[in-house]
């Protein structure tokens, strides 16, 4: 019951933050005009212009690849932490990492461009080279954290590692795996609509493209809603699982 | 003649250069109740994690004769992801214990519930209760399945003055064959239940004194004894 009851605290608070959203971009709206920043009441208005066959379909590509690219990500990115910490790499693998950051995404989209041409594989192999690398670092700064007290105890009942991996460690690791999920979907997100721009010729990055190429600002804010949309169901549902699953491992220590 | 638990002898344990624990040899038989009084700093809780295999940096031996154990650590770590009792029943799994032992050992964990006064915390997690109670959960989850030894490592920090004599009563009365050895810089930890005690100024073996602990002393005799030494 008290989980259920923190969950729909959470989505709560997660609609207060779309109201403060919508609420300032309403602001905002009254000091430009219409083909600049169109008011969230003309765009609400004219939702079912925009809702077709053609917008489901595209919807339905973007979030594939998304969450294709996204579970690659989560993979290597927790594997790449792991094998780092464990084999005391992490200095050289951040570093590394790092450098990945920092390219720009149009850059890599370009060059993903040329070297898988349009599809889904370019918007998929850029999420997986600019998503994996905050995973992996904030995967290995968890392990860092490790509960050593609480493992040491456990070492005085058995010296088997099963207990220790299962009852200590990967425990220790749900946190993070919180932080990284919030935080990895939305940065996926953002860079398949990045590589949908660059790459593709379907997925709402593609329409969105269209539309800005056209100056159709209500259609362009109508995707900037979408998106802001995707990602709040996306959260409730990752706020379904940790709130209520797993929410005993995301207690404080 | 009571049979021999526990042989070790530690010949140096260092810390970068620095050696905290040298030529220390000690024998544990059943039912001892030997606690050492050391400062703090003096590897008290180094030696309790290398019998415990945390620690294997030394050189020495440790023979081991002793089926099952259990070891309260100066850190107390509690699962925060389990409640109280999940907590106390966690090292269930690791001991042999019938259908009647499972009895007794529920039976043992209300009155322990009683005597400790976290009748109803039992679904609380350790991030609710206080440092004391977090002690209190360690305690029981160490005696309550009856080892054939435990270690302890400053087990009453963080419990007042009534639950400490509380709970030391209990232990003397309930555990009469358990064997315990414990490690503490607090004169007040030292319960009555001892036939021995080391003091050490630091864990070097000719720096320490034994005292014996006659069944008559009461802890004032004891704390007086100290003194003396």
């Amino acid at each position: 019951m008290k989980s259920l009851k923190n969950f729909f605290s959470n989505i709560k608070n997660n609609l207060i933050s779309l109201l403060i959203f919508i609420f300032i971009w309403y602001i905002l709206s009254l000091f430009f005009k219409d083909y600049i920043i169109p008011s969230p009441k003309i765009i609400f208005l004219n939702f079912k212009q925009y809702f077709n066959n053609n917008f489901s379909i595209n919807l339905l590509v973007t979030i594939k690849r998304t969450l294709i690219g996204f579970s690659f990500s989560v993979l290597i990115g927790i594997f790449l932490g792991i094998f780092s910490y464990i084999f005391k790499i992490n200095e050289v693998t951040q570093t590394t990492l790092l450098i990945f950051q920092v390219i720009p995404g149009t850059i890599l989209g370009i060059i993903f461009l040329l070297i898988f041409g349009i599809g889904d594989k370019a918007p998929i192999a850029l999420i997986i080279i600019m998503t994996t690398p905050t995973i992996a670092i904030n995967t290995t700064n968890s392990l860092f954290k490790r509960n050593t007290p609480l493992e040491n105890l456990i070492k005085t009942y058995t010296q088997k590692k099963y207990y220790l991996i299962k009852d200590a460690f990967l425990p220790s690791l749900i946190p993070t795996l919180s932080a990284n999920l919030s935080l990895g979907f939305g940065l996926s997100f953002k860079v398949v609509i990045l590589g949908e721009f660059i790459a593709t010729q379907n997925g709402l990055g593609y329409l969105l493209n269209v539309a800005r190429i056209y100056f159709n600002m209500k259609e362009v804010f109508f995707y900037l809603l979408i998106f802001v949309l995707i990602i709040f169901f996306m959260q409730i549902i990752l706020n379904l699982i940790f709130f209520t699953l797993l929410k005993k491992y995301l207690n404080p220590v | 003649m009571e049979d021999l638990l526990l042989s070790i002898y530690i010949k140096e344990k260092k810390f970068k250069d620095h050696v905290v624990i040298e030529n220390i040899s000690l024998q544990i038989f059943e039912s001892d109740k030997i606690a050492i009084f050391a400062p703090s700093g003096s590897g008290k809780s180094t030696l309790i994690k290398i019998i415990a295999n945390i620690d294997k940096n030394f050189s020495g031996t440790i023979e081991k004769f002793y089926k099952t154990s259990s070891f309260l650590l100066q850190e107390a770590p509690l699962f925060w992801y389990k409640n109280i009792k999940e907590n106390i029943f966690y090292p269930l799994k690791f001991y042999n214990i019938n259908k009647d032992k499972l009895e007794k050992i529920n039976n043992d964990y209300e009155e322990w519930l009683k005597i400790t006064g976290l009748k109803n915390f039992e679904k609380h997690f350790p991030y609710e209760i206080s440092g004391g109670m977090k002690q209190k959960v360690n305690l029981i989850r160490t005696f309550l399945f009856e080892p054939q030894i435990v270690f302890l490592d400053e087990p009453f920090t963080f419990l007042d003055i009534k639950s400490k004599n509380l709970i030391m009563n209990f232990i003397k009365e309930k555990y009469k064959n358990i064997t315990i050895f414990m490690v503490t810089h607090n004169i007040d930890e030292l319960p009555d239940f001892l036939k021995k005690i080391f003091l050490f100024k630091d864990l070097k073996l000719s720096n320490y004194k034994t005292i014996k602990i006659e069944p008559f002393y009461k802890r004032e005799d004891i704390i007086n004894l100290i003194f003396k030494e």
